[in-house]
């Protein structure tokens, strides 16, 4: 970009909105992966006005845009690594409108995920998608990547709260797509396309969420076995017994050391897996619940079952699930992290190759599973720094990923493609797929300046 | 070679994962919502200064030095990086690369370590502040009560107890010293009626809170060991200074370790209790009888250097919620920075002002009459901001709900 494109912004957005300096592009290079790219501006839009005046020069000026909140993605997706503009919507936080009647509320995309939790709360409201970074990171980014969590085993993923847009397009036309209706008769379901696009479709600028009334009770159970087989069996019974918990997430023995060394539960270090199964609905359905549960644990040789007693036992538990990705960190300086699913039946299987692999390349793999829809995520820890490690470790994901996709699993149950898993894409899809997939993106955007080639090449 | 790139604080900096959680508490990132502004992006720079990428340049500076050193980030942490212990390497290292502005080199260097010349500067400041505005850069001034006689040097020592049952040294620190005499001498008070033989040496030194948060340790260093020499000969040594208490516990991390001093500092360091830490876990006081010396509402507002410096929090709660005559209410966002932190006040005055705002509007939440702290940069900040937005609250150091007279 020249110093004149860069001045131009200048006349949409106040001066202090736009950051060149060195310093600055530095902190915008990365997210959360090991991946890097500077932009070459960052700018810091208030409103849709100047969105659309931003992504309107861009396109003239051919400028690719990066769009990205609070930058806590897992995928490289907010990474510019074709440099132009970091479109930052940090900015443009603000709660527009809660609407209980209609059980809807408004926000602008860089709201806090928790923020909105702590303005619901009080009413007996919650917005169920509930990623582990959810006091970081925005509702904007939760869009663009379809993020899941804990909760979506119940209650579905980021998809299924979006019930409409405005958007920017990337000619900076502004465009309003759904509405706050519940039940959208849409024949081509546009607000469907532009959750999980990763920024490659649109800009959006507000959003229309459904919001959930609180049940009125929930149980919390802490499970632990001697194997990882045997949690992965159990996951799948629950199912089968016709239960669907909010939540059953799976931590094996490394991740289970790493979470007691920075809360300090009283977990049982020597377990081999660990199950943090929570249920919720009226009262009197949940100990019918627990019973059945605990059964199908004992069916399934548990060492350890524990119910929750108390609200801050309940806390801490999840304190414990939602840190353990960064607290694997205190093992080694780097970490690596995958996002595959397989179906839930398939879980002993594809944990039994990650093992395998973890001793093929000698590097520790901790196994963090939503497990109840399949959904792994194996942290590979390793050094940055010693770059013979780094190629195993490429190595070591690949054969994760192929593993999944031979299991008929995925490559991405909730983080994204971005820039990470674009190499293994075609080994997902078919080529006939990924043509439609690039003239999709084509429609949307013709110019190819929506955060370009990320997911897939698109080419002009 | 640069202090970043010794072998482990260098291990340090590359602890981070970069994933994110850290902006979460960061208030001074919620001011700018821009990453240079939150820990991530500051151990990014740093990290870029000790790899030769970047120069340590005037925003550099300035994004390392607009930390509030609140330790949001490093609580927040699931890997455990400690993000202000970072940024005050990175501060160190800024004073050994670059030197310090004359602003900060003096007071830091020569008045608060000097007795008399600090004694000096807060009495000039005293005269001097009536004839300046009623706020300067969002630091209501005017509200700031400063002695006319500083504490120390009108001490004189009551009588001990019969049989006292510990030698406590109460280190006073100096923003108590010179702002709030009458609450220094009711910690006096409450301890001697609780049983102890207080001791108060008139010689102890600024704590070193300020040199240390600048980058500039070398000042603490001194300071610690001739702190240690002061209260060689007491059981325990109290303050009801959240910072000063969280600098005196730490002291060991400024000497090398399998040092002489860092055993003896160590040693010391172990002695060191907060009041409130003292009064509940040491001393068990009944609070069975005792009578708030108010009525009404009262609310609670941590210490940044207290809740998470030092772990306390359940303390100042119990007191609060055992004493008779009053009603305790949780504040929304209690453990928050109240926007303080020292001079980032002065050199930050918008973030500040900012920051402060939300504390008045957690406050305004829960229709208090009072609200109590525990440390003295707190109790005046909170002060002039409530006062600044005319709010009918009244401030009050945890102590003086346990004097009545």
């Amino acid at each position: 970009m020249n110093s004149k494109q860069i001045n131009y912004f200048k006349t949409i957005v106040d001066p202090k909105n736009i950051c060149t300096t060195k310093e600055e592009l530095l902190v915008y290079e990365y997210d959360a992966t090991l991946l890097k790219g500077a932009p070459e501006v960052i700018v810091f839009p208030e409103t849709t006005g100047q969105v659309s005046l931003i992504l309107a020069y861009a396109y003239q000026e051919n400028i690719p845009v990066t769009t990205r909140g609070a930058g806590t993605n897992l995928s490289g997706g907010t990474i510019p690594d074709q440099g132009g503009i970091a479109l930052v919507l940090t900015k443009m936080n603000k709660v527009l409108e809660i609407d209980f009647e209609n059980r809807v509320v408004v926000v602008e995309p860089g709201t806090i995920n928790q923020e909105l939790q702590d303005m619901l709360t009080p009413h007996g409201y919650y917005y169920p998608p509930d990623p582990a970074s959810m006091k970081a990171c925005t509702i904007g980014g939760n869009v663009g990547e379809c993020s899941g969590g804990p909760r979506c085993l119940k209650y579905g993923v980021t998809r299924d709260y979006i019930l409409g847009m405005e958007m920017v397009l990337s000619t900076g036309e502004v465009v309003a797509i759904g509405s706050k209706q519940q039940v959208n008769p849409d024949p081509l379901d546009i607000v469907k396309f532009m959750v999980g696009s990763e920024g490659t479709l649109g800009v959006f600028t507000k959003l229309f969420l459904k919001i959930k009334k609180i049940s009125e009770a929930k149980k919390t159970m802490l499970c632990t076995f001697n194997s990882v087989k045997d949690a992965s069996r159990t996951v799948a019974n629950i199912v089968r017994e016709g239960i669907v918990p909010t939540t059953l997430e799976l931590m094996d023995n490394l991740l289970i050391n790493c979470a007691e060394d920075f809360i300090g539960l009283g977990l049982d270090r020597t377990a081999d897996a660990l199950l943090l199964i929570e249920v919720d609905g009226l009262k009197e359905e949940l100990d019918g619940q627990v019973e059945v549960i605990k059964k199908v644990c004992e069916k399934n040789n548990v060492k350890g079952f524990k119910i929750a007693q108390s609200a801050k036992e309940v806390d801490q538990l999840w304190t414990a699930r939602r840190t353990v990705i960064g607290a694997v960190a205190r093992k080694r300086p780097s970490y690596s992290m995958q996002d595959v699913t397989v179906p839930r039946n398939k879980l002993p299987d594809i944990v039994e190759e990650i093992v395998n692999i973890s001793e093929k390349y000698n590097l520790p793999i901790g196994v963090l599973a939503h497990a109840g829809d399949g959904n792994l995520h194996p942290l590979v820890l390793f050094d940055e720094r010693n770059q013979e490690e780094v190629e195993k470790v490429h190595e070591a994901e690949f054969l994760i990923c192929k593993k999944a996709l031979s299991l008929g699993g995925t490559l991405s149950g909730e983080h994204g493609i971005g820039l990470l898993k674009k190499p293994f894409l075609d080994q997902e899809f078919a080529p006939e797929v990924l043509s439609l997939k690039r003239q999709i993106m084509l429609a949307f955007d013709s110019g190819n300046i929506l955060n370009p080639d990320k997911i897939l090449e698109v080419g002009k | 070679m640069s202090i970043l790139k010794e072998g482990k604080n260098y291990e340090l900096l590359n602890t981070c994962n970069k994933c994110g959680f850290c902006v979460q508490g960061c208030s001074v990132y919620k001011e700018h919502f821009n990453e240079a502004y939150g820990t991530r992006g500051r151990i990014r720079l740093i990290k870029a200064v000790a790899n030769g990428e970047l120069e340590r340049t005037p925003l550099y500076e300035k994004i390392i030095n607009s930390c509030l050193m609140c330790e949001e980030c490093s609580k927040n942490c699931p890997s455990g990086v400690q993000g202000h212990l970072l940024v005050q390497m990175a501060r160190e290292d800024l004073v050994r690369e670059k030197g310090l502005p004359f602003v900060k080199k003096f007071p830091l260097e020569k008045v608060l370590p000097n007795n008399n010349l600090r004694k000096l500067s807060f009495h000039s400041f005293r005269l001097g502040k009536n004839i300046i505005p009623q706020t300067i850069k969002g630091i209501n001034i005017k509200s700031l009560n400063i002695e006319k006689v500083d504490f120390l040097s009108s001490y004189k020592p009551i009588q001990k107890p019969e049989n006292p049952n510990l030698k406590v040294g109460f280190f006073v620190g100096c923003m108590m010293n010179h702002t709030m005499a009458q609450v220094a001498n009711s910690i006096v008070g409450v301890l001697t009626k609780e049983g102890c033989e207080v001791v108060v040496p008139t010689e102890q030194r600024c704590c070193g809170t300020p040199a240390y948060v600048y980058g500039h340790s070398k000042v603490t260093r001194e300071s610690a060991l001739h702190n240690l020499d002061i209260f060689k000969d007491v059981d325990v040594v109290v303050t009801g200074c959240a910072s000063c208490g969280n600098m005196l516990k730490s002291y060991g991390k400024l000497f090398p370790e399998d040092s002489k001093e860092r055993e003896l500092i160590e040693g010391f360091s172990k002695k060191v209790r907060d009041i409130t830490q003292f009064l509940v876990d040491d001393l068990k006081i009944s609070l069975d009888n005792k009578q708030s010396s108010l009525k009404g509402k009262v609310t609670y507002h941590d210490p940044c250097h207290l809740v998470r410096g030092q772990n306390i929090t359940e303390q100042p709660r119990k007191i609060l919620q055992g004493l008779k005559g009053d009603e305790y209410v949780e504040m929304p966002g209690a453990s928050k920075c109240c926007g303080a932190s020292g001079m980032f006040q002065y050199f930050y005055p918008e973030e500040a002002t900012a920051i402060s705002n939300k504390k008045v509007e957690n406050i305004k939440k829960t229709n208090a009459d009072y609200v109590v702290t525990n440390c003295p940069a707190c109790y005046q900040r909170i002060k002039g901001s409530l006062e600044i937005n005319k709010m009918p609250q009244k401030v009050m150091h945890i102590i003086e709900l346990l004097d009545s007279k």
